[in-house]
């Protein structure tokens, strides 16, 4: 099926790739045939959320081109909007196309965090763990200096494993007006989400043993974010890594999964 | 009633007025005050039976009566006239005609289809001589008459203020045809501070007159007067009737904090001053209403209002986590009569023709977007 906007691009519609209650999700191709993402909601009284997803994908892309002159990534944290719009052969519905190439060359190099342990029964291991939640971190506070919440669980945070990119998929939940216990919830959050990536256990509040942690560090570092001891993103980064950069080294660490038992 | 509605003509003359008795919209009202008159029944919330009635304006015709302009559309703004808050009636005065127009009379304003009618609204403190004023709801320059009756006092009380009772009032003391329909009035509380969260039967009646609670009943609500609800529980029957917001201005933390616990986080909108409340309403409005979208907001602005860009943007950004279509998505919004639909009898809230039962307000929905994606890649 053939899709044309309001602004005349063409889109070719194929098969459907996910839904939630409120939107469904089509793999499509642009004209210059990248593939991109068509999300249109399941029924017109939703359009207020992707009207909303596209308003703060818009900011969010805005700030980070005006910073990425630094070369600092914020463009790969979140999906690239193409365009939105209405549809009114399809109920008039809303649509966002949105693209991913800024953090992978097909869509199948993305794997939603939450499926590493619950689908490929495999949890990371502390070194991938810390360029995830280091990114995390970051991307928290690029979004929360825009006024922006984030919706962080292991469904709607993807990674790319090869190339170590984290990307926000879904923003049609967000809202403004971060507060320091908005913060610190999504601080907690990020981090709930990689101590489930790392089979950690919430009740002992221990991760699996690992041949690079001679001790507890990593665990009371990782739980202590996971109990919100920080309500500041950009402290918690600074924090995060100057406790990590003196116990490994700075460099590239290989994906590096284990299977669960 | 008729077809009357605010010109801009109109209001010149009503300004012309103003700048012949000093140059002070509210001098009127404070020199009655000054007499010792008291606040003008128009604007006293005890005067003409208490409940401010929105209503639509219809003419006998063959067959029925005519709706003249549209279906009556209530939209209520209270203003904080404590402190540095206290010149907000004289800029709600200026800004006026602007008001009007955004809302209603430029192309694509957002209730251009209904009867526009607006109750303004003043409160002070306890300890004031008057804890609110609250006008009629009205549709034409009797909104700026209203206004010069108005009278702040411009103190600065204590740190928390007293809109309590003015929100008590929107919610119980109001009936708007709008809400008979299944859709909602708007009403905006204007404020850069916190307030209290008890109201006491004590001050009700020095505010709305010693039957305050024989006319609530009267409007439909039961309200006990050893048990009157506290200021939460007000503002959430004020929400199952209007699209209520609360306009913050400036950005202290303890009225934030305050505010978000009673309306919730979506419906608190920060702006830096009063300066541009007319944009920041009709934004509201339009968003609420469908007639633009978060993609189109500056332009609206910028179209209508000849803001600049940085204000447009800064407006679109304060707005942007409103409740979208919140009107739209109603269930009655396409059916709402329209202007010469004919009516068997006053007061009838469908015209002649139109046998469709008022279908109940759908409960808000909560937020998430309905679970996690069922299949990925």
């Amino acid at each position: 099926m053939e899709l044309i906007s309001p602004s005349g691009k063409t889109y070719k519609v194929s098969e459907c790739i996910g839904e939630t209650d409120t939107y469904t999700l089509y793999e499509c191709v642009l004209e210059g045939e990248q593939t991109a993402i068509l999300k249109i909601v399941k029924s017109k009284d939703q359009n207020g959320k992707l009207d909303r997803e596209a308003y703060f994908l818009n900011t969010l892309k805005e700030k980070a081109i005006q910073l990425d002159t630094e070369g600092l990534g914020y463009i790969r944290f979140f999906p690239t909007i193409i365009e939105t719009f209405i549809v009114p052969e399809q109920g008039d519905r809303r649509v966002i196309i949105l693209s991913f190439s800024e953090v992978c060359e097909t869509l199948s190099e993305l794997t939603p965090l939450g499926r590493i342990l619950s689908t490929e029964r495999k949890r990371i291991d502390p070194k991938t763990s810390v360029w995830i939640l280091g990114r995390l971190l970051k991307l928290l506070h690029f979004a929360h200096k825009l006024g922006i919440n984030v919706t962080l669980n292991g469904e709607n945070i993807l990674i790319n494993r090869d190339r170590h990119h984290v990307t926000i998929f879904d923003w049609s939940d967000s809202t403004n007006n971060v507060d320091e216990d908005g913060a610190k919830n999504q601080i907690s959050d990020a981090a709930t989400e990689v101590v489930c990536a790392l089979g950690g256990d919430f009740e002992t509040q221990t991760i699996p043993a690992d041949k690079d942690l001679e001790d507890d560090w990593y665990q009371d570092l990782v739980f202590g974010f996971v109990k919100g001891c920080h309500d500041d993103a950009g402290k918690a980064h600074t924090v995060f890594y100057e406790i990590v950069g003196s116990k490994w080294p700075s460099k590239f660490y290989l994906f590096t999964a284990y299977p669960v038992k | 009633m008729g077809y009357r509605r605010l010109t801009t003509a109109a209001f010149e003359m009503t300004r012309s007025s103003v700048a012949r008795e000093g140059g002070s919209a509210t001098h009127r009202g404070e020199q009655r005050h000054r007499e010792g008159r008291g606040l003008d029944p128009l604007v006293d919330p005890k005067g003409f039976g208490v409940i401010r009635r929105s209503i639509n304006r219809v003419e006998k015709k063959a067959g029925g009566f005519e709706l003249l302009v549209g279906q009556a559309i209530l939209k209520e703004t209270m203003f904080d006239t404590t402190g540095s808050m206290g010149g907000n009636i004289e800029l709600a005065f200026g800004a006026l005609p602007r008001s009007y127009n955004l809302l209603h009379e430029v192309d694509g304003a957002p209730l251009s289809r209904y009867d526009l009618q607006i109750i303004n609204a003043m409160f002070g403190d306890v300890s004031d001589n008057y804890v609110l004023c609250r006008s009629q709801a009205e549709m034409d320059e009797k909104i700026a008459e209203q206004l010069r009756l108005m009278v702040p006092e411009k103190d600065g009380g204590d740190i928390e203020e007293d809109p309590q009772y003015g929100l008590f009032g929107a919610a119980y003391l109001t009936a708007a045809d709008i809400v008979r329909c299944g859709l909602k009035s708007y009403h905006f509380n204007v404020t850069d501070a916190p307030g209290r969260l008890t109201l006491d039967a004590k001050t009700l009646k020095r505010v709305f007159g010693d039957e305050v609670f024989d006319h609530v009943k009267e409007n439909g609500h039961d309200i006990d007067a050893k048990q009157i609800p506290d200021t939460q529980q007000v503002v959430v029957d004020l929400l199952k009737k209007s699209h209520a917001f609360m306009i913050q201005v400036g950005r202290k933390s303890d009225a934030t904090r305050f505010w978000r616990n009673i309306y919730g986080n979506d419906r608190i909108v920060i702006v830096p001053d009063v300066t541009y409340l007319p944009e920041v309403e009709a934004a509201i409005v339009g968003l609420t209403e469908g007639t633009i979208d978060l993609q189109g907001v500056i332009g609206f602005l910028r179209e209508n209002a000849q803001m600049s860009q940085a204000n447009a943007v800064m407006i679109r950004e304060a707005v942007s986590s409103i409740p979208l279509r919140a009107q739209a998505d109603l269930p009655n919004f396409a059916k709402v009569p329209l202007k010469g639909d004919i009516f068997a009898k006053k007061g009838d809230v469908w015209p002649i023709g139109q046998t469709d039962e008022v279908k109940p307000v759908k409960p808000a929905k909560s937020g998430g977007s309905g679970g996690k994606i069922k299949i990925w890649l």
